[in-house]
């Protein structure tokens, strides 16, 4: 049994073991005021959208027809026919309006929603160039693709702005909501486990009924090559501060603490991720259970909805130095990426205490994946505002999406990086690019 | 934005004791760093208004923004090296005597996390920790209640025996 004293002597210790004075003068400061730079920025542009939105609203905006009208009156924005449909991960979305723009440019304030949206575009010209503005990426990103080639993903119980620029012409936008269509795999509740993707494969799921704690599903054993297993766990209409413990194989093998009060994200996958390694013939069978705190009692609550699915890859990495390490296609943010270059930063023998790499000169916005694995504590900024993204001692991965000809610094907060340190950056693009 | 000089003074002098605060909601340093700057941008917007007791607004932002943060920042992918095979030992924390109260805090939800980091490192009372907080004093109680006993703390050794005052600074060993 423990005291206060054994607890405050904790805290002291852990507080007193941090480099909190690294960083503590020029460094913070100019960092903080970095940030500061970009929400004075974004709420700029914010105020410049609720202007635009408000012409659109009382003149451009083109509402366009609903239910089975939709189909056989398409509409146009800057005279580009619209497509009646997309898909996002094998999702379909339907088209709610588009919006022509004027003098190069056209905007549109989203307010948040329960369910994912897609934001698309066209030019009224030949030439394709445009420049998007959304959360999706910390800076404005050049894109040229076919009109209505690519979107932004705006994710369940967020909203924002989507502005886009074009080189020349006018862009007209067109907001997609979610439709009925959904990959296949495990549905219900209108959550879908997809059978397949960048996840691995389904294994085996579950989505219990609201007010079912407690679910579970039966599943084959890892198939032969299967090196590693992902399980996806989700909750919603529950509490804030709820526990979900996973056992696999009826072995406790996680607790997880997490929100149940936010938004239902239809991709099962897009939420608390868990993985481990496996030996193939594992049974892969597996339960969740959600607890009023660690160790605590059943959760009682009528609502609560909990799913978890399994999902075999054929690998299994952590280690950063690898090349297995690098996935050639990712999920992330509603879309499916590719990886176009991984780039080991700074010497083998160290001695730096800032290493850099700029990011590709692409079309279209590039995720980047930094994965470090080093002596000490060590900082990974995104762009010139000095984003702060973040890692520890030890193993780090921060994950961004940036802009071509940005700079991702990776900084050793006090020293310098010695002879076995790794730091790598891998890029991706939108798959099909 | 040179107008606010008393902003730099301030992060140099404070941000240190402030980031340990930090880095003990999060039990990470990158995320604790993160929510210090975080909080300092809230703070920066304010400063005008803030400027006579600047330390007890971030504070207060920092604690509220830790017990609200979006989910998905904190939902990262967990990896883990092995999964065990079945009648291997309990993973679970065993219970019983001297259990790791690190590692066992990374498992208190997070508003029960930040009343014990109010409670017993910054060392405010519970009425203190309220308005911190938003919330009642005996909300206060509960929650402190609960992560004692998640933390396996004998109440009969809950013993209120307070450090010297949190609000004097020449007594904070954190002090600059």
């Amino acid at each position: 049994m423990n005291s206060l004293d054994d607890l405050r002597a904790t805290l002291d210790a852990h507080a007193s073991d941090l480099d909190a004075e690294a960083g503590a003068g020029v460094g913070r400061a100019a960092s903080v005021r970095g940030r500061v730079h970009v929400v004075r920025r974004r709420r700029r542009a914010a105020a410049a959208g609720a202007s635009a939105a408000v012409l659109a609203a009382v003149g451009a905006l083109t509402l366009l027809p609903t239910g089975s009208e939709r189909a056989i009156a398409p509409a146009t924005v800057v005279g580009v026919r619209v497509p009646t449909t997309m898909t996002a991960l094998g999702f379909g979305y339907d088209l709610a309006e588009g919006i022509d723009g004027k003098d190069g440019k056209v905007s549109v304030e989203l307010a948040a929603s329960d369910s994912p949206r897609l934001v698309s575009w066209a030019t009224s010209g030949p030439d394709r160039g445009v420049v998007v503005r959304s959360a999706e990426a910390e800076t404005p990103v050049p894109y040229r693709v076919d009109d209505f080639g690519d979107y932004v993903y705006v994710p369940a119980g967020s909203g924002g702005q989507v502005t886009v620029r074009a080189d020349e012409g006018d862009p007209g936008l067109a907001i997609y909501t979610l439709g009925e269509a959904r990959p296949e795999g495990y549905s219900k509740g209108g959550v879908t486990y997809r059978r397949s993707g960048a996840v691995g494969e389904l294994a085996g799921a579950v989505v219990g009924e609201p007010g079912q704690v407690d679910v579970s599903f039966d599943a084959a054993a890892a198939p032969a090559g299967a090196e590693g297993v992902r399980f996806a766990l989700f909750c919603v209409d529950g509490p804030a501060d709820a526990f979900l413990e996973l056992e696999v194989g009826g072995k406790a093998v996680s607790s997880l603490g997490t929100s149940c009060d936010g938004p239902l994200d239809p991709d099962g996958s897009a939420g608390v991720v868990t993985s481990f390694r496996i030996k193939p013939g594992r049974d892969l069978s597996a339960r969740v259970y959600a607890t009023d705190g660690y160790e605590g009692p059943l959760l009682q609550d009528d609502d609560l909805v909990l799913g978890v699915a399994a999902y075999t890859t054929d690998s299994y990495v952590t280690d950063v130095g690898s090349e297995e390490s690098r996935a050639l296609v990712v999920e992330n943010g509603g879309h499916r990426w590719e990886r176009i270059d991984t780039v080991r930063l700074g010497s083998v023998e160290g001695g730096e205490r800032t290493v850099t790499s700029t990011v590709p000169d692409v079309d279209g916005p590039v995720l980047a994946i930094v994965q470090t694995r080093t002596s000490g504590p060590t900082a990974v900024e995104f762009g010139k505002d000095g984003t702060f993204v973040g890692s520890d001692r030890g193993t780090g991965r921060a994950t961004g999406v940036v802009s071509p000809g940005q700079v991702i610094s990776v900084t050793r907060r006090n020293g310098e990086f010695v002879p076995g340190d790794e730091k790598v950056v891998s890029y991706y693009v939108h798959a099909g690019r | 934005m040179g107008e606010t000089p008393d902003f730099d003074e301030f992060v140099a002098a404070r941000s240190g004791a402030l980031l340990r605060t930090s880095y003990l909601l999060t039990h990470d340093h990158g995320l604790a760093e993160d929510l210090l700057q975080t909080s300092l941008t809230k703070a920066w917007f304010a400063w005008g208004r803030i400027a006579d007791s600047p330390e007890a607004y971030v504070r207060k932002v920092l604690f509220n923004t830790y017990a609200t943060w979006w989910r998905r920042k904190w939902n990262g992918e967990h990896a883990t090296d092995e999964l065990p095979e079945a009648g291997s030992g309990d993973l679970t924390e065993a219970s019983g005597e001297g259990i790791d109260l690190w590692s066992a805090m990374e498992r208190l939800p997070r508003r029960q996390r930040a009343v014990v980091v109010l409670r017993y490192f910054e060392d405010l009372t519970e009425t203190q920790t309220a308005e911190i907080l938003g919330c009642s004093v005996g909300t206060v109680k509960s929650q402190c209640s609960k992560a004692l006993a998640k933390l396996r703390i004998d109440p009969a050794l809950a013993t209120e025996t307070r450090r010297p005052s949190a609000t004097d600074p020449a007594s904070r060993k954190d002090a600059s």
